[in-house]
């Protein structure tokens, strides 16, 4: 039977569409209403953007009870003691793994990429947090480069990947596929799907059936550009599938709902 | 190749069964405009003459070209109750309800129709199906026919666009039966249009049209669009990470699936917490602001603190208005107090 745990990205990634920004009363509120719903983990944000991120994260990690909390850092040394900083549950390290990415927009090469990883997962494990990983750009990654670098994360104690279809490109079948590759390493498999041609839903379900143990959500899909896959919409389609209850994470989203829509006025937009 | 698949747009169908008749003039506008995607095998179909309320307005099913068929067929008493979407969609063709996997297995063997088009409505729950065993089971109903089918996947498990896309290019000549928006809990048509590019399987598409078809989609009645809905959305290219507007910077790919042009959008940079220096510089370049790397950076620190304080983005005006403060702050400062405007 399959089965998966919610990654809540709400904080993170959800703020990052124009239009949002928590304060650090608003994202208490909002972990509050997520860990209340059962969510596994959520990510809190990114301390490496200062002070006041760093309070915030602070923060929703003492207002959890049950949710563990994870950062969210670029690939370097810097945004881990930011991190550490914060005192998370799990330290998450982002790199991007499509050739793209690492050419055109960290001008940087694969093997040097890879040395850059192991150097900082290092560092992060050293210190005794739970590292995870997330590959973005997984869509669009050379199967072996992906490959390289899941092993290079099995390597240094990191204990899950997360697959970013950071464009929202993938669909079901490509969408398993990846997930069947990713997971030949022997990780835990996280799917993290965006919304750009309404698929995030379809994707990560199938990711579920495909054998990823872990799904990213935001609550009412929030995100960049057309969104993240939506907690409750999730939970509603693949009931089966997660521990949360259809009604909990409803009852989330509708208590979060005057503050996530506070932020989509039009004027930004046209 | 995947050149004869066909895509049925059932907007109007979808319009009518939530009792909003467009006008003919206004359903014949959308047709055009629907055509102008320049996609030979995507048709609009017609709701059946006599099944709104409005019997001074011939439909002109009759005229439109195949696959429909003839199975239009006019109720002599009107409806009590408005008919449902599978209901109109079952008046212009042939049509099998099956709500879920599980039902298919009710249906006799040979349950479609020898040959012509045929829709299958429901089958929402299909993406968590066994694949062999749905496959089987189409197989078994289709064996020895000619019928086409065209499956209508609904969305009650927010997976029919992703069934639409799976099944358009899981064969050749295949048909998928669709609307605007999604509108009525079917696919929706842009994603599956916006897809079909991504994946290759419409070379010839041009989708410049659809903030058109979004604009009359309105006027005829259709529900609200959020602004995040995905490919027709407004904010859908409004960006303001830093990290995603400096990858768009070098090199657009990066972070857009395609280029907003291709839908007739353009990309718009939002100003406010999560903003980089790079996209001050860009955004200053945008509204003819001169700036040097050492205003930026003030200018930026200024941007993160005000959307911080008013927890929101900031627009134009307020980015201008930031803008000129920390300028004038600082020409005071080199020209000993000598404000600037």
């Amino acid at each position: 039977m399959r089965f998966c745990k919610i990654v809540d990205t709400t904080l993170r990634d959800g703020e990052q569409a124009p239009g949002h920004a928590f304060s650090l009363d608003d994202k208490v509120f909002l972990a509050s209403l997520l860990d209340g719903a059962g969510v596994y983990q959520i990510e809190a944000g990114v301390p490496a953007m200062g002070r006041d991120e760093q309070d915030a994260v602070c923060a929703v990690k003492d207002a959890c009870k049950t949710a563990v909390v994870s950062t969210w850092n670029r690939l370097t040394e810097e945004d881990v003691r930011a991190s550490v900083a914060c005192h998370p549950d799990i330290i998450h390290l982002c790199l991007p793994v499509s050739e793209r990415h690492i050419t055109r927009k960290l001008r940087t090469t694969q093997a040097a990429l890879l040395r850059q990883f192991s150097r900082v997962a290092e560092y992060a494990a050293g210190r005794g947090y739970r590292v995870t990983a997330g590959f973005e750009d997984a869509s669009r990654a050379e199967v072996p480069f992906l490959l390289q670098a899941a092993e290079t994360a099995k390597r240094h104690g990191i204990e899950r990947i997360r697959l970013s279809d950071t464009l929202g490109m993938l669909r079901p079948s490509s969408a398993a596929l990846l997930v069947r590759t990713a997971r030949e390493v022997g990780l835990p498999v996280e799917m993290h799907a965006h919304n750009d041609l309404g698929m995030a839903l379809a994707n990560s379900a199938i990711a579920v059936l495909a054998g990823a143990g872990f799904i990213d959500t935001t609550l009412l899909g929030i995100g960049e550009r057309a969104g993240n896959c939506g907690l409750g919409a999730f939970v509603a389609a693949c009931r089966e599938y997660t521990a949360i209850s259809p009604l909990q994470a409803r009852k989330a989203e509708r208590l979060a709902l005057p503050l996530l829509s506070r932020c989509r006025q039009r004027k930004f937009f046209t | 190749m995947i050149s004869r698949m066909r895509i049925l747009d059932g907007t109007l169908l979808a319009l009518e069964a939530e009792g909003m008749r467009p006008t003919a003039a206004r359903a014949a506008g959308w047709r055009r405009a629907v055509a102008g995607c320049g996609i030979d095998s995507l048709e609009t179909l017609l709701p059946p003459a006599g099944a709104g309320d409005s019997p001074d307005r011939a439909s002109p099913v009759a005229e439109s070209s195949s696959p429909p068929g003839n199975a239009a067929s006019r109720r002599s008493a009107a409806p009590e109750r408005p008919p449902s979407l599978s209901e109109l969609i079952a008046r212009v063709l042939p049509t099998t309800v099956v709500p879920s996997v599980s039902a298919l297995a009710n249906l006799a063997s040979g349950a479609f129709p020898q040959s012509g088009w045929h829709c299958i409505y429901g089958l929402g729950d299909a993406l968590f199906a066994d694949r062999k065993t749905l496959a089987r089971s189409i197989d078994s109903l289709s064996e020895g026919r000619e019928a086409l089918l065209a499956p209508c996947f609904t969305n009650e498990r927010g997976c029919a666009t992703a069934l639409a896309v799976e099944w358009l290019l899981g064969g050749e000549d295949r048909a998928a039966l669709v609307s605007f928006a999604g509108c009525g809990g079917l696919a929706a048509l842009e994603e599956v249009l916006a897809a079909l590019l991504v994946h290759g399987g419409l070379p010839a598409a041009d989708l410049r049209g659809l903030p058109e078809l979004t604009d009359r989609y309105r006027r005829m009645g259709g529900g609200p669009i959020p602004p995040a809905k995905a490919v027709i959305g407004e904010a859908i290219f409004s960006v303001e990470s830093g990290i995603h507007v400096d990858g768009l910077w070098k090199s657009p790919d990066l972070y857009e699936l395609f280029p907003p042009e291709i839908v007739g959008r353009e990309r718009r940079i939002i100003m406010g917490k999560h903003s980089g220096k790079r996209a001050v510089l860009v955004k200053c370049g945008a509204l003819g602001l001169p700036v040097t790397a050492d205003l930026a950076e003030r200018v930026l620190q200024k941007v993160k603190e005000e959307s911080a304080r008013r927890k929101t983005s900031l627009c134009d005006t307020d980015f201008i208005a930031l803008y000129s403060t920390c300028r004038a702050g600082k020409d005071e400062k080199e020209e000993g107090g000598r404000a600037v405007l």
